[in-house]
């Protein structure tokens, strides 16, 4: 139905404006408008013991008592291993020894060689995450309330406007992470690029915290409105002209973005759990873009685009179906800051149709939506709590600060050593500088270190080294590159101890964007056949070859991987009648293999780490490729009054995604939908060599309720 | 005034004779021979198949109305499905005097390139090899009907099939109710169809670049909001033998994707009973279906001509008061309907066993399009009424901006099985949409009939 209510604002405006305050021209636009919309609830029930593994309170040990030992830095154990010719600066040993005993009541004396196997004594504590962060016990895993509405006026037989908004609201009715609750740990929580840590469905915005990363979208922590279209189109002849805010959706595997590539996607909201069939029509990031499109010939069509580059928009941390652990502060996003807001995106799609068979050819110069990530500095102003706070701040109070005199000549150059020169005037300031900085609920011992990291695909060991040897800072404050896994363990919880008996390390982390050149190449194909089981099955095979991708490196190095990435997918679509009674069912069967990354873009090699158990943990060597498929379709009844709808998708080295679902078309203007999606990462091999195996928490029930007007 | 020279059955038993003979139309004198030489055909049967009293033994005259009380004593010039919807339903039907003017049952442009092919005695064949429509030298037809006097079930469909619209373009605003059996309004849609021949045109020439095909249709769903920006394209070949080519702009997919062509028997939006294989009885090329056979020929009521309603707002025909499934409607009389049988041969799937179509002669159009289930029982009916839209003073013009449009009125597709009802009418607008009887044809191809165009038409 079409609805002309509510748009009374339009009416006083036009009528208002002096150069179209014409009555007939006021008709003219009122008959020539359209606008429609529809009303949503969306609902996600649990049915799971499991939660976001990657939230507060649902970490891998959360209930979990782990003794923490701290270990001598090899500053003062194996200064020369540190820096050539090193040796350890009395004073400073002095002055760390007499913190230990100051807080130990004994001496510990001068500690005996061993790279981060020398324990202090006496310092240890017992950690369980538990105690200051309940796990939540949610019944919901989302809800959220929708009213879409799109507007379509049409000025000429050339030109017309199309808008669609979206305004989303989540009421938050969940078992909250309460961050009053532990901000008396560490100092509570500062830096990263959050303003506050108040849990936020909705804002992305860029490292300032200022600007939306969408520029037409507001949006608070409750609650967001954007525009989704805002677009004028001029057609004229077998061209069609489309300028605005809108999305380009290219390629014909569904749901496999082979050659799909004009736009990010946004995780927010559902991820990638709503409705299989619906595909990424509601998570395209829109662009505001120059589009045309043009019937080359009867039988080729040309597809042309320029826009602005907009990223993909990633869930916030603690909402319900945040994919980075909240032992980071969320990503500061250099879109501003580096300049990508003015960057342009460009690229063209010709695709052709001669019947049962055709061909197509895509090409994007553009930069990767996904971006890449890396450690960055806190900018935190905070030093570490606790006895290992107080053991390590005598210490580099201990050291010649920059500010005092005959530091360049004692410390400059060749002079410098980790055990007598201080980088900075503070440990404050050196953890400012550094990666990691004291705060709640952040990483607090190595156990949960390599089970989160290997869960992300980050290679924990590395990560580890990364941040030292990326961060003269982390060096300054007695990091020491660790060679093995267990010097890594022993590093770790001796740094952990720095955020107080109850806190740990939370670490930042950037996103930064890299150009790209992708090139496309498709073709299809419709079977003929005698066997009704063969006939008329549409065949596609699409193949996008990326040379010098840029990935995120999974040990958070500041230098990225670089590598060429090919990605190619197979599709096979039949309607086939099981009954004569029921009209066609469809069925589609997709495989898709890419040689360096995974479906959401994270290079392969930070695969195979640890699962859930970092207790022993393991470096990830990576796996070779990834290799999914995807049986899907649907099954209308009669009338279509019922659907039927399923989705399988299956990676092969062992994790299922099933969504079962059921449309009721009652009419009146109501939908009713009902899925439920089952998650299962653990099917067989290795749970870090999948990536289902990362949302595998979400086994939920799913209601959709919809009323159009 | 005719001269009654026979008995009041003489026309059936010729009519039953021609049938078996397969001979063409016409009681007293060849169709054909009659149309070439008026408009005025009457001469061509006997008064008392033009007349419902004499059909009707005295029980009905034009004005009155069947009901489901009255029925029985007219079942006999009804098709099985419209009696059934009578009887059961509760459908009223209005009784109106027959046209006898067959310029006015045609597109003004089409009976022109009818007649000018028909005197001349330019009629089409069909290829002895493909089956296609070829003239006697072989080449692609022109316009016009390409057998005015059909003597085969196949000719009749071929004049169905070959150009549904009646005219080189066609671009329909059509709304649509669709009923649950207890008479609900469940869904109601508004969508635009667009015909543009590539062949068969009035000028006889191909629209350029396009000498393979017969046709390009698109429809494209402007509400409800949930299909809102759905668009379909069929490329339709020349050669009746090959299916068409279908690609779709799915709401959902926000992009244009190619579709299997054999998907001719599903519901395409929620709640309605029609399929693409329906629609102007002859939805599907006719050479993908077989084994044709005319049944019988006999005079009939259908909606063959009237059920005008440019005088009311956006066109909308009367809701019956009793049922509101059913439009108010009206028959009449056509002095002879073919009655022509076929299945779905290229369709081993097809969920329906055959086809029954009530062709009036005197157009080659269809009234009734009766399809059946796998156990051959009723299924549904697609029921089209036609006429020239023309009330009073007040005319649409047609294909030339001129002569005033001919065209169908409404569609109602009732389904026996379900009771369920798809209401259409052909609308002077919808939602965002308007219908054009004249319009560019070059800017319906551009807008309408490429990939490119259902493109620009899709959800944004």
């Amino acid at each position: 139905m079409t609805s002309k209510l509510g748009t009374f604002g339009l009416a006083a405006a036009l009528a208002a404006t002096p150069a179209i305050s014409s009555a007939g021209i006021f008709k003219e636009l009122w008959d020539s408008t359209v606008f429609q919309g529809i009303l949503r609830t969306d609902v996600a029930i649990r049915t799971s013991n499991t939660q976001n593994f990657y939230n507060q309170g649902n970490q891998p040990y959360s209930d979990t008592e782990i003794t923490r030992q701290a270990y001598f830095p090899p500053a003062f154990t194996d200064p020369g291993t540190i820096v050539p010719g090193g040796v350890v600066d009395p004073g400073a040993l002095a002055a760390l020894t007499g913190a230990i005993a100051g807080i130990t009541g004994q001496d510990p004396g001068t500690p005996s060689p061993g790279y981060w196997t020398t324990p202090i004594p006496g310092v240890m504590d017992q950690f369980r995450r538990s105690d200051s962060v309940p796990r939540p016990d949610d019944d919901l895993n989302y809800l959220q309330f929708r009213l879409e509405g799109t507007m379509t006026t049409r000025f000429t037989r050339n030109w017309k406007l199309d808008v669609r908004m979206r305004a989303l609201y989540d009421p938050g009715w969940y078992d909250e992470f309460e961050t009053d609750s532990v901000n008396d740990i560490a100092g509570g929580f500062t830096g990263g690029q959050a303003p506050d840590y108040d849990v936020n469905y909705f804002e992305a915005k860029g490292r300032d915290g200022d600007k939306n990363l969408n520029p037409l979208e507001i949006a608070g922590e409750h609650y967001m409105i954007d525009l989704p279209t805002f677009q004028v189109e001029y057609k004229s002849g077998d061209l069609t002209l489309r300028m605005g805010n809108q999305t380009i959706a290219w390629g014909s595997s569904i749901f496999f973005r082979t050659l799909d590539i004009p736009n990010g996607l946004d995780f927010r909201r559902h991820l990638i759990l709503d409705r299989a069939i619906e595909e990424f029509s509601d998570k395209r990031v829109p662009a505001l873009s120059v589009r045309a499109t043009y019937q080359l010939t009867n039988n080729i069509l040309g597809d042309f685009f320029v826009k602005k580059f907009q990223p993909s928009i990633l869930p916030n941390p603690n909402t319900p179906y945040n994919v980075i652990p909240t032992g980071f502060n969320k990503p500061f996003d250099n879109y501003y800051e580096g300049g990508y807001d003015t960057e342009l995106d460009a690229g063209f799609r010709i695709k052709a149709d001669y019947g049962t068979w055709g061909w197509q050819a895509v090409y994007a110069h553009r930069y990767n939506p996904l971006g890449v990530i890396r450690w960055t500095k806190s900018g935190v102003n905070k030093g570490l709590y606790g006895p290992v706070g107080e053991i390590v701040t005598a210490a580099y109070e201990a050291k010649l600060s920059p500010s005092e005199p005959g530091y360049d000549a004692l410390c400059g150059g060749d002079n410098y050593s980790p055990t007598t020169c201080a980088l900075y005037d503070t440990i404050d300031e050196a953890f400012a500088n550094a990666p990691i900085a004291a705060g709640p609920t952040g990483a607090a011992t190595s156990q949960d270190w390599f089970a989160v990291a290997g869960g992300v695909r980050v290679n924990g060991f590395e990560a580890l080294n990364n941040a030292i040897l990326d961060f003269p800072a982390m060096q300054d404050i007695y990091g020491a590159e660790a060679f093995n896994l267990e010097q890594a363990r022993n590093e770790l919880d001796t740094f952990f101890q720095g955020g107080g008996p109850m806190g740990g390390l939370r670490g930042n982390i950037e996103r930064d964007y890299e150009r790209e050149d992708v090139f496309g190449l498709g073709g299809s194909y419709v079977t003929s056949s005698e066997n009704t089981w063969l006939d008329s099955i549409i065949l596609n095979l699409e193949v996008q070859y990326t040379p010098d991708r840029v990935f995120t490196d999974p040990g958070l190095s500041k230098d990225y991987l670089t590598a060429d990435e090919t990605i190619a997918s197979f599709v096979a679509e039949k309607w086939t009648r099981w009954s004569a009674a029921y009209p066609a069912a469809y069925l589609v069967f997709q495989y898709q293999y890419r040689s360096e990354s995974d479906l959401v873009g994270l290079h392969l090699s930070g695969y195979s780490g640890n699962d859930e158990d970092g207790s022993d943990p393991t470096i990830p060597d990576g796996i070779g490729s990834s290799n999914y498929f995807v049986f899907a379709g649907f099954q209308p009844t009669p009338n279509r009054r019922f659907v039927i709808e399923w989705a399988a998708l299956y990676d092969i080295k062992g994790g299922l995604l099933i969504q079962p679902g059921l449309q009721y078309n009652p009419g009146g203007g109501k939908v009713v939908e009902v899925l439920y999606n089952y998650v299962d990462g653990d099917l067989h091999g290795e749970p870090t060599e999948n990536v289902v195996r990362r949302i595998d928490f979400a086994d939920e029930l799913v209601f959709r309720f919809t009323y159009q007007f | 005034m005719h001269i009654r020279k026979y008995d009041i059955d003489y026309g059936r038993r010729k009519l039953l004779q021609n049938t078996a003979m397969g001979a063409g139309a016409g009681v007293l004198m060849p169709y054909g021979m009659a149309m070439a030489q008026d408009t005025d055909v009457q001469k061509a049967w006997p008064d008392e198949l033009w007349s419902v009293e004499a059909q009707t033994k005295g029980k009905f005259k034009p004005g009155d109305m069947i009901t489901k009380d009255n029925v029985e004593d007219i079942k006999h010039l009804l098709d099985d499905s419209a009696y059934l919807q009578i009887k059961e339903e509760g459908r009223e039907i209005r009784i109106k005097a027959p046209e006898r003017d067959i310029s006015k049952m045609f597109n003004a442009g089409y009976y022109e390139a009818t007649m000018n092919n028909l005197k001349p005695g330019n009629e089409a064949k069909l290829d002895s090899e493909t089956g296609n429509v070829v003239t006697q030298s072989g080449k692609p037809y022109g316009g016009g009907l390409p057998f005015p006097n059909p003597k085969t079930g196949q000719e009749t469909w071929a004049n169905l099939a070959m150009s549904w619209g009646r005219a080189d373009a066609n671009c329909y605003a059509i709304q649509q109710w669709d009923f649950n059996g207890d008479g609900k309004l469940e869904f109601r849609y508004d969508f635009q169809w667009v015909e543009l021949q590539m062949q068969g045109r009035l000028d006889g020439k191909a629209y350029p670049g396009h000498e393979n095909e017969i046709r390009r249709q698109s429809v494209y769903f402007a509400s409800s909001q949930d299909v809102r920006g759905t668009a379909f394209l069929s490329n339709w070949p020349y050669d009746q033998r090959k299916i068409p080519e279908l690609y779709g702009y799915l709401p959902q997919f926000r992009r244009v994707r190619q579709f299997p062509a054999n998907q001719r028997f599903e519901p395409l939006i929620p709640g309605s009973t029609w399929f693409l294989t329906d629609p102007w009885g002859a939805g599907d090329p006719y050479l993908t279906w077989g084994n044709y056979k005319i049944i019988e020929r006999k005079p009939m009521l259908g909606a063959w001509n009237g059920n005008v309603n440019i005088d009311r707002e956006n066109w909308e025909p009367v809701e019956q008061a009793s049922n509101n499934k059913f439009w108010e409607t009206e028959y009449e009389m056509t002095p002879e309907c073919i009655v022509v049988e076929c299945e779905p041969t290229a369709f081993p799937r097809s969920p329906i066993s055959k086809k029954r179509v009530y062709v009036d002669t005197r157009n080659s159009q269809v009234c009734a399009a009766v399809r059946y289930d796998k156990q051959g029982k009723l299924w549904a009916n697609f029921e089209m009424a036609f006429a020239q839209f023309k009330k009073g003073d007040q005319m649409v013009p047609g294909w030339n901006g001129k002569d005033p449009a001919w065209s169908w009125t409404y569609v109602m597709i009732y389904d026996h099985q379900s009771k369920r009802q798809s209401r259409t009418h052909n609308a002077e607008r919808g939602t965002g949409i308007e219908g054009r009887f004249a319009a560019d044809q070059d800017w319906l191809y551009e807008t309408y009939c490429t990939q490119g165009a259902i493109q620009a038409l899709g959800t944004v």
